[in-house]
């Protein structure tokens, strides 16, 4: 896509801004966005509210999308699709699949692989978290039709599976 | 509050500023930050005074009683002026956003400033840790082991499925932000800056330009950081970063490289007029002054200039902010007189070296 501006380079930036009911898209390259002042946008507003605004679109009736908030802090659905800010951590749970499809457009996926504090160290969680990686392992590998390690993955998770029931 | 403690913190400069490090020739400092949130209380942005307040106070006690916190102070940002606040995040100890915002905030600085944990900033904890030079691992150690120690008095707000849950949604997972200050004149002067950037981008790396006043890049200062928090263990991130930036560094050792080869005497004359000009002018606007160290530390980085040094270089980019040079002066300022001082400040310290 070329830049609405000088029409010449490719557009780098994408701003979209929503203004009540109002849409706006500007695709701008880098050079313009430094001479348009569109630099400073980037730093402030933009990363944070218009970018983040265009990542929530619900698949929530407008009417539940209204009364929705969050039963801990009380933040509004509506509050939180406009900056992908959320009030508390329970609001985590309270907007339920959105939260994962937000987290998936921007990090590319909903799974956190990691540290974790002391209290989740549990032996079962562990290998909960492990099983979970091998299982995307294992989509990888017959995706490319690697067989072999496919079956290899599969028994390794079937054992961690034993392991934790019996444990 | 102790204005004292304060004075001495903000009196000498932060020591990982002048501690070299590995490939300090091109990197500037390393910086690690993990956010944090306490389980069932509001995030910051939505909290009330009262429960800030409590948060706050929490989160101190468990500092307080960490190890890794020892000899360290803490300053109430409702005790402190306007202009303090403005030093401190001139030495990036507190974000902009902390500046105006600073009701119920706090700040808890290691002596020496290589750690430092912001409180009730966008997220109730945001610990952080300085390096001098490239040094990904040694910085994400320092917090982490932080973090380890708190993990116990304060229950951080986790999911099994997201980590570490945080005010936004940008930086939930590991929390964890990687960044280095990287300068790339080389890259600046032959033009593909532009190439490795959105190189960077590609492998979803932020890329910055930095120690600027306003907007726009000056002296050819750039922060590389991470953006994705989520799906990628600590150790993966910091990997990928770590392989990432050295690739960066290559190429722009090899636009020096090939400056050198093409346009020896141009170069040189561009380094040795920027030297004779920091040593000898009266008036240096921020903006100046910033191309014209970048390019004497160009020289530095090449063996030509010998009589300075990059520790001195990097403390005088810090001291040479507005906010910095009235400390020092110990007056309030107008732009015109900051750059005589500016200007004054650089020449002392070329001369004494």
């Amino acid at each position: 896509m070329k830049c609405q501006f000088c029409g010449k380079n490719d557009a780098t930036i994408h701003v979209t801004n929503v203004i009540g009911n109002d849409v706006q898209k500007i695709h701008i390259c880098q050079d313009c966005a430094e001479t348009k002042g569109f630099d400073n946008l980037k730093k402030s507003n933009f990363e944070k509210n218009g970018f983040l605004a265009g990542l929530v679109d619900s698949s929530l009736p407008e009417k539940e999308r209204q009364e929705r908030r969050c039963g801990h802090c009380g933040r509004t659905y509506a509050a939180f699709s406009k900056s992908a800010g959320l009030g508390c951590s329970k609001c985590y749970d309270s907007f339920g699949d959105d939260i994962e499809r937000v987290l998936k457009r921007i990090h590319g996926n909903a799974r956190h692989l990691g540290k974790s504090p002391r209290r989740y160290c549990t032996e079962k969680v562990n290998a909960r978290r492990r099983i979970r990686a091998l299982e995307d392992e294992l989509r990888i590998s017959v995706d490319v039709e690697n067989y072999e390690r496919a079956a290899r993955l599969r028994d390794e998770i079937a054992d961690l599976r034993k392991g934790m029931e019996t444990r | 509050m102790k204005q004292k403690q304060l004075q001495t913190l903000l009196k000498s400069p932060a020591t990982w500023l002048s501690e070299g490090g590995e490939e300090s020739e091109l990197v500037l400092s390393t910086r690690v930050r993990l956010a944090r949130n306490i389980e069932g209380r509001t995030f910051t942005h939505c909290a009330e005074a009262s429960e800030l307040e409590s948060v706050r106070a929490e989160a101190r006690d468990a500092l307080e009683q960490a190890a890794s916190m020892k000899d360290s102070v803490y300053l109430d940002m409702n005790e402190t002026t306007d202009r303090e606040r403005l030093i401190l995040s001139e030495r990036r100890l507190i974000s902009q956003d902390m500046v105006k915002r600073f009701n119920n905030r706090g700040l808890v600085v290691l002596r020496g400033e290589k750690l430092s944990v912001m409180l009730n900033e966008e997220d109730h904890l945001r610990l952080q840790s300085f390096e001098a030079g490239l040094a990904l691992n040694e910085a994400f150690d320092r917090v982490s082991r932080l973090d380890d120690e708190l993990d116990g008095s304060l229950e951080f707000a986790f999911s099994d499925q997201f980590g570490y849950l945080t005010a936004c949604a940008t930086n939930v997972g590991t929390g964890l932000r990687v960044s280095a200050m990287v300068h790339l004149p080389g890259l600046v002067q032959n033009g593909d800056i532009r190439k490795v950037s959105d190189g960077l981008r590609h492998v979803r790396l932020n890329v910055r330009g930095s120690y600027g006043e306003g907007s726009g890049v000056a002296g050819n200062f750039f922060q590389i950081s991470n953006s994705i928090t989520l799906g990628l263990s600590e150790s993966d991130t910091i990997m990928n970063m770590d392989a990432h930036i050295r690739k960066v560094l290559e190429f722009e050792k090899n636009a020096r490289k090939s400056l050198l080869k093409e346009a020896r005497s141009l170069l040189e004359d561009k380094i040795w007029r920027a030297y004779g000009t920091l040593r000898n002018a009266r008036v240096l606007d921020s903006r100046e002054a910033m191309g014209l160290i970048s390019a004497v530390r160009l020289g530095v980085g090449l063996g030509l200039i010998t009589d300075t040094g990059l520790s001195d270089l990097n403390e005088m980019l810090i001291m040479i902010q507005p906010m910095h040079l009235q400390m020092l002066y110990e007056k309030v300022m107008g732009p015109d007189e900051r750059d005589r001082s500016r200007a004054d400040y650089i020449r002392s310290r070329l001369k004494a070296s």
